[in-house]
């Protein structure tokens, strides 16, 4: 595991790769909300 | 069937959960179930498509033949009532309800409408209620998109990549093929007045064809999100390897999140399986069912009103699916204490010890749950896709480590 959850948010907006920092803020939010449920739904993408 | 029945067949056919599992045990422990978030409706039985991979009508479970080709409007009223009760005791504030099938807008328009609105006036105010319908794209013409933008259900639509592989597989009854019906639908959904109920694209990982074919395919329909869906095998339905390649669907999902993870095209389509695996990674949340070790919050109502169990299970055998209750006689939370369900929720439970000692196994969770399956063992012991999934977490967590290192550095300095 890699742990992100230190990471300043400024230096996650400044990732190379917006797919990178589109997914370190997704980490950064779930932090505030672990129940995560499963969607049997493939199509839907929570939002980043 | 009874429910008697139903859990003696399920005891049968999976030891585990449904007899090796106890849930009153658990429930003791201060353990409770997730409540319901998803419901599944299956309105239409029957598809205009005969895919053969489809686990509805070609895999092991054939219980659609016994049931009525489309769900009555009681049965889904029935329903609507049931998640109405759910969500108040509960206090849910976001439910999701998902039109599917077969085909689902085989149900008709004029249906399909009745059944939206029937869905926001039924559930409280206080809770928010998405739509969405999984289709295969081939009846998408300009009334039904203003129908499904109209009631606001967002669409998800089934392509497998280039039209050679998608109409290999996808085809009509009579044989021919699906792709240049499906462009057109998704021609019309990729306009910007359709851009809103757009939800993505679903495509089954085909070994053997092009990856970087497939994903540039996907991406000319502008899709928001694109899955990669492992078709569904077990232990003894395996799944197809080209040249027994032992990881071949790993090798052909790596070059696709290459080529995405160096540079999705804008507006930036997204990858649920590869997001999901990235997030777990970073020690995040998956809400998938192929990775992670979230609880599943999904039940399926079949167009008799039978309450089940997710349909993906009818690829492992006869019956899978089946809870013994239905909505005429049992609310959501009876389906909440089923072993099955309950399996999908307790997270490391779940997993045998041979994932418990691997050290992925907080990424993979044990991979999809139908995954799993063994006669004679049932749904506990590592997916047939082990191998698979083990190299492409590794290659994720590989690049993302280095990028996240390079990151770091470059703030300290």
């Amino acid at each position: 595991m890699i742990d992100v959850s230190k990471l300043p948010l400024a230096l996650i907006n400044s990732a190379a790769s917006e797919v990178l920092a589109r997914s370190l803020r997704q980490v950064i939010a779930s932090i505030d909300d672990p129940d995560g449920v499963i969607s049997a739904f493939q199509s839907f993408a929570p939002d980043a | 069937m009874t429910f008697d029945a139903v859990r003696a067949a399920q005891r049968a056919a999976a030891p585990w959960p449904y007899a090796r599992l106890d849930v009153a045990a658990l429930l003791a422990t201060g353990w409770r179930p997730t409540p319901v978030r998803e419901v599944v409706l299956k309105v239409h039985q029957r598809c205009n498509l005969a895919c053969d991979y489809c686990y509805v009508y070609e895999l092991a479970d054939q219980s659609w033949r016994g049931r009525p080709a489309t769900m009555s409007a009681e049965i889904w009223r029935l329903t609507l009532d049931r998640l109405a009760d759910h969500v108040r005791r509960h206090d849910l504030r976001s439910v999701r309800v998902i039109l599917h099938g077969g085909e689902p807008l085989l149900y008709g328009r004029d249906r399909l409408a009745e059944l939206a609105d029937a869905v926001h006036s039924a559930l409280p105010t206080t809770c928010k209620a998405d739509i969405g319908m999984q289709t295969n794209g081939v009846r998408l013409d300009a009334a039904t998109l203003e129908m499904l933008r109209r009631c606001g259900i967002r669409v998800g639509v089934s392509v497998d990549g280039v039209e050679a592989d998608h109409d290999r597989h996808r085809r009509t009854p009579n044989g021919r093929g699906s792709f240049a019906a499906v462009a057109e639908g998704l021609e019309r959904l990729r306009r910007p007045e359709n851009r809103a109920i757009y939800a993505g694209i679903l495509c089954t990982v085909a070994p053997g064809t092009d990856p970087i074919a497939c994903y540039e395919q996907l991406l000319t329909f502008e899709p928001p999100t694109i899955d990669f869906l492992l078709p569904h095998a077990n232990w003894d339905e395996r799944p197809e390897r080209p040249g027994g390649d032992e990881t071949a669907y790993a090798d052909w999902l790596i070059p696709v999140f290459d080529r995405w993870y160096a540079a999705a095209p804008p507006p930036g389509v997204r990858i649920r399986l590869f997001e999901d695996i990235m997030q777990l990674v970073m020690n995040g949340n998956s809400g998938s069912e192929q990775v992670g070790l979230s609880p599943s919050g999904v039940v399926v109502v079949e167009s008799d009103g039978a309450i089940e169990q997710v349909d993906a299970l009818k690829s492992a055998y006869e019956g899978a699916c089946a809870t013994g209750l239905d909505v005429w006689n049992d609310d959501f939370d009876a389906v909440l204490t089923d072993p099955g369900m309950v399996a999908r929720q307790i997270g490391l439970r779940a997993l045998s010890q041979t994932c418990l000692e691997c050290p992925v196994h907080r990424v993979c969770g044990g991979g999809h749950y139908a995954h799993r399956y063994r006669r004679g063992v049932g749904f506990h012991g590592p997916s047939v896709y082990c191998a698979d999934l083990k190299k492409l977490i590794h290659h994720i967590h590989t690049r993302l480590a280095a990028d996240i290192r390079r990151l770091v550095s470059s703030g300290a300095s």
